[in-house]
């Protein structure tokens, strides 16, 4: 799940890449950002549930 | 007042009693999990403002990267050189190292001055966020030297996200803090893919030929806005090296790095400054550039990326105002009897929101990073010779413990001595810190040579 989570984020940014080199156009790439970026958050979320411990501040 | 300062000691001891002992060997973490934990430590809402105003501040492009990365090289040895080694060698908080030092009732001040610190730049963190939906819904920008708030938009919108911040801390600081956690590896790509997708506009070719050329003539061009005062290379090296001046110099991280394994981990907070005071910085100068170089941080992240973009300023906001609360909450629970934690946050998240209102704090929030620093540091160089300098001069160390003071004088001469010299030194506020820190610890040693 946080390996799915974490390609999410490598396509938002290759999106933005694809609209820097020209192959995306501007309102395509801002729908497809958003997207990616609501997958991260339910896929984050999800990888998150089991994560427990650390160090206290 | 030595009473009210010893009642006032003994409830904060209260709340920090479960750090009082030394962090046991079986609790200490690895070099791996200090560098995820500070890999999304520094990617904040301040950076939509920082990086801006580096342009804003007609930085040349050279002078920003070099200035960036000594910077960020000399803070992350301050970590490794500085804070990591005293907190491995005590395994202490700050609070707990400093009390043996100065005494409970020099705690109690610090804790005073901590919180109100604490509340204002949460109180920015806010304005940040109100200013993305201030730019979005079609506000009128706030001129750079704006004191008071421009409109009454502003103000209601400032209000409405301070109150639903404080709602929102007093719901769950952990809900949040782990919202945050998940929020701030996005918050980073939202930077880079936001300076990608802002490049075609500022003319950059897709083999990247003319990069340097845009770079150095349409974003960091060495020519300030009008009214600006231009910034050089010293400029931003220092900036770079004490914008955590507080956690690193004065000895806040401590409370992390009690739990490393070798004092050689500081130099994992490169993991964080790096991408967060430099890539994250040079991202928003390039997102400012494309909309005519305004402090707007709502219309700048909207024109790179959308709806995404405005999410992003405002929830960066929320994410980094939320442990601030937090703190400053922390902070004040000692001066505050017998309250409840929900009463504390509110009244902490009231004042943030009011000084939310003034577009001030996030205007000139360069400024006021120097001063949170600068105000805080003079405590740091003292447990910084008391830990070093102290047991080499032949004097016996921890005073405040040894003889049950309330407060060490000593310490609070250097505080206050250290401020007065910092505010009457005639350098660039960025400077003062440097020759500060060397002034406070030269006077604190010759204090406690004078008063053994």
């Amino acid at each position: 799940m946080k390996w799915c989570a974490g390609l999410t984020l490598v396509a938002a940014t290759v999106l933005g890449w694809m609209h820097f080199a020209g192959l995306l156009g501007l309102e395509t790439f801002r729908t497809a950002f958003l997207v990616a970026s609501a997958l991260w958050f339910v896929l984050a979320f999800l990888a998150q549930r089991d994560k427990t411990g650390g160090i206290s501040n | 007042m030595a009473s009210r300062l010893a009642d006032l000691a003994a409830r904060m001891d209260s709340i920090n009693e479960f750090d009082r002992e030394p962090v046991a060997e079986s609790q200490l973490q690895g070099g791996a999990r200090f560098a995820s934990l500070f890999a999304g430590e520094h990617v904040a809402a301040t950076e939509f403002v920082i990086g801006a105003f580096f342009v804003i501040h007609g930085v040349a492009a050279r002078d920003l990267i070099w200035g960036l990365l000594l910077g960020n090289l000399l803070a992350v040895l301050s970590w490794a050189l500085v804070c990591a080694p005293i907190a491995v060698r005590t395994r202490l908080t700050l609070y707990w190292y400093l009390r043996r030092i100065a005494g409970p009732g020099f705690m109690a001040i610090y804790n005073v001055a901590n919180a109100a610190l604490y509340c204002i730049l949460a109180g920015a963190m806010i304005s940040v966020s109100a200013s993305a939906i201030g730019d979005w819904i079609g506000l009128p920008p706030t001129p750079l030297d704006a004191v008071l708030p421009s409109s009454a938009g502003w103000v209601a919108i400032a209000l409405v996200l301070g109150a639903l911040f404080t709602v929102l801390a007093i719901l769950g600081f952990s809900s949040v803090a782990r919202f945050a956690a998940v929020a701030a590896p996005w918050i980073l790509v939202v930077f880079v893919a936001g300076a990608l997708a802002t490049l075609p506009k500022l003319g950059v070719a897709t083999d990247f030929s003319n990069l340097w050329e845009v770079l150095s003539t349409r974003v960091w061009n060495g020519v300030p806005v009008d009214g600006q005062e231009r910034y050089g290379f010293w400029q931003i090296l220092f900036f770079a090296w004490f914008c955590n001046l507080a956690m690193h110099i004065g000895l806040s991280d401590m409370a992390l790095f009690r739990y490393a394994k070798r004092p050689w981990y500081g130099l994992f907070t490169a993991t964080g400054v790096y991408p967060g005071h430099f890539l994250a910085w040079l991202c928003s100068g390039i997102m400012v550039a494309a909309i005519g170089r305004e402090m707007t941080p709502g219309r700048m992240a909207y024109e790179a990326l959308g709806v995404a973009g405005v999410l992003a300023v405002t929830l960066a906001g929320w994410t980094t105002a939320n442990p601030t609360l937090y703190r400053a909450g922390l902070a004040i629970q000692a001066v505050t009897p017998n309250w409840p934690r929900w009463k504390i946050t509110l009244w902490v998240g009231f004042v943030t929101t009011i000084l939310a209102c003034f577009p001030v704090f996030f205007l000139k929030l360069l400024d006021y990073v120097a001063l949170y620093g600068l105000i805080l540091m003079p405590v740091g160089a003292v447990v910084f010779t008391e830990h070093w300098i102290i047991p080499r001069m032949g004097i016996e160390t921890d005073p405040a413990e040894r003889k049950g003071l309330v407060v060490s004088w000593p310490a609070l001469a250097v505080w206050v001595g250290t401020l007065a010299l910092a505010w009457a030194l005639p350098f660039h506020l960025f400077y003062r810190w440097l020759p500060c820190w060397v002034f406070a610890i030269v006077f604190y040693a010759v204090l406690r040579r004078w008063s053994r």
